[in-house]
């Protein structure tokens, strides 16, 4: 059974996944990450583009032991919900520390990492992981 | 070659994988004899994470040199990996790191492959663009998760990491130049690695004499002789380091005390990154270099060729040093692993059907 990864999707998630773009309500101020085209605070849609910091701490996590098809390598897999200096908080996989040594609090960074590859022949993900400063 | 406008580093970055296997803990698993490793003078070398390439590694030692040039990333007009590790036999690894350091689509940019010495060639196409005002700032990176047949002695020492450089023309926000270069090329049948292969083969006898020593040596000399310097002129000297013994034995022969080769001598802590090995050499030498001070480059490639460069520090370089980690911080940064996730995260272990 092989992985499938929708190239077009990959493609059309390059800004947020790799540079962690997000939209921000130019009305309420509130930042969407993901990115999204309507804000779901106030229903206005003029937002605009801006990167994120990609600096950030550790609110809280769990550990991914019984993972998807095509996640067995990367097990066990640490996912957290990091807040980012701007105040916004995001969901992402968590790298370079063992399981064990998680700490909620920790002061995290955002790395670019392969999320996932599709076997040996198909496309390789790429995306925004976090690691301990 | 000395170029027509002098072309300096604005910044320098590192990449090295946290993760550590002992040498000694490969010997055991292969059945090698107590310290047969012993010889190579490499202790430990890095380990990719499962989650690491020579795409993210690249991207990481460029996010760091960038911090140090303190230039708006969109000012760089061209990007180039030097690696014999591409993720993709087909699809450039620059596009990615590019659009990930946010500096598409207005570039020029390649993957190049020339053994370890592909970034060393990007570093001469770097200085001559931007001497001749084609473009002002290269992004130089040489990266790779180095492959070795596990048993073979190669295993020892290959390892992963990069290193990357922001060049622009000498100026202000420089904080060395490039004095001038020397490169020497011959066809030497030292090392290879065939098309679907996934380990490469080594020509045993080729890999000393005829192929590092030969070519390092000639592009040393020429360019020593070529802008009248000798060893005494220069303040440091990093050769490519394949391992820890090859670049001190070359710098006895080319009449280099150890003094001048040990701060950038880095393979014995974190084994051979290839494409990054002399380059890593060079920025931890930068990170301790005061303006004034002269280094000699030698990155070296099998197949073969080396290039020699004389690097001189300028002012400034002491304030960009803490601006991002540090080799020395990078290499103590670490955790150790056995032989089983070194397997898992090398990609030697092979599944069936799930």
């Amino acid at each position: 059974m092989s992985m499938k990864i929708s190239v077009p999707r990959v493609w059309r998630e390059i800004k947020a996944h790799y540079l962690l773009e997000a939209t921000v309500c130019n009305k309420c101020g509130k930042i969407h990450y993901p990115p999204r085209p309507i804000c779901d605070n106030c229903g206005n849609r003029n937002l605009f583009r801006r990167k994120l910091s990609g600096e950030g701490e550790v609110l809280t996590y769990t550990i991914q032991y019984i993972v998807l098809e095509g996640y067995r390598e990367y097990a066990p897999i640490v996912f957290a919900i990091v807040k980012l200096k701007e105040g916004v908080k995001i969901l992402a996989q968590l790298t370079d520390v063992e399981p064990e040594n998680v700490k909620i609090g920790m002061r995290v960074k955002a790395v670019l990492r392969k999320i996932c590859e599709d076997e040996n022949i198909g496309l390789i993900k790429y995306g925004i992981k976090f690691k301990p400063v | 070659m000395r170029p027509a406008r002098d072309v300096g580093i604005v910044g320098w970055g590192a990449c090295i994988p946290k993760f550590r296997i002992k040498c000694s803990e490969i010997g055991k698993t292969w059945g090698f004899p107590p310290e047969y490793h012993g010889g190579l003078i490499v202790s430990e070398k890095t380990v990719a994470n499962i989650d690491e390439d020579t795409t993210t590694m690249g991207w990481e030692a460029a996010k760091n040199a960038l911090v140090r040039a303190k230039i708006n990333p969109e000012e760089v007009e061209a990007i180039y990996v030097g690696t014999e590790s591409k993720p993709y036999a087909v699809k450039p690894s620059i596009t990615v790191i590019a659009e990930a350091l946010g500096i598409t689509p207005k570039i020029l940019g390649a993957d190049l492959e020339f053994a370890c010495r592909a970034a060393s060639e990007a570093l001469e196409a770097s200085i001559g663009l931007i001497s001749s005002g084609m473009i002002k700032y290269s992004l130089v990176i040489g990266s790779d998760t180095a492959q070795a047949s596990p048993g073979d002695v190669l295993e020892f020492t290959a390892s992963s990491g990069a290193a990357a450089f922001v060049l622009g023309p000498r100026g202000e926000n420089t904080v060395a130049y490039f004095e001038g270069s020397y490169s020497y090329i011959t066809d030497t049948p030292d090392f290879w690695r065939r098309q679907l292969a996934p380990y490469p083969m080594h020509g045993e006898q080729f890999t000393g004499d005829p192929a590092y020593f030969a070519h390092i040596i000639a592009a040393a000399k020429g360019l020593m002789n070529k802008l009248g310097l000798r060893p005494s002129d220069f303040d440091y000297a990093v050769f490519h380091q394949p391992n820890g013994r090859f670049p001190l034995k070359v710098s006895v022969k080319l009449g280099f005390p150890k003094e001048k080769i040990l701060p950038g001598l880095i393979t014995p802590m974190i084994g051979n990154t290839y494409n990054a090995s002399a380059l890593i050499g060079l920025c931890a030498v930068l990170e301790e270099a005061k303006p004034g001070q002269r280094i000699l480059l030698v990155p070296f490639g099998s197949g073969a060729g080396a290039d020699a460069y004389s690097v001189i520090v300028e002012d400034g370089i002491e304030e960009k040093v803490h601006l991002a980690p540090t080799v020395k911080e990078l290499i103590e940064d670490k955790i150790y692993i056995n032989y089983t996730y070194y397997a898992k995260f090398r990609g030697l272990i092979s599944k069936f059907s799930f």
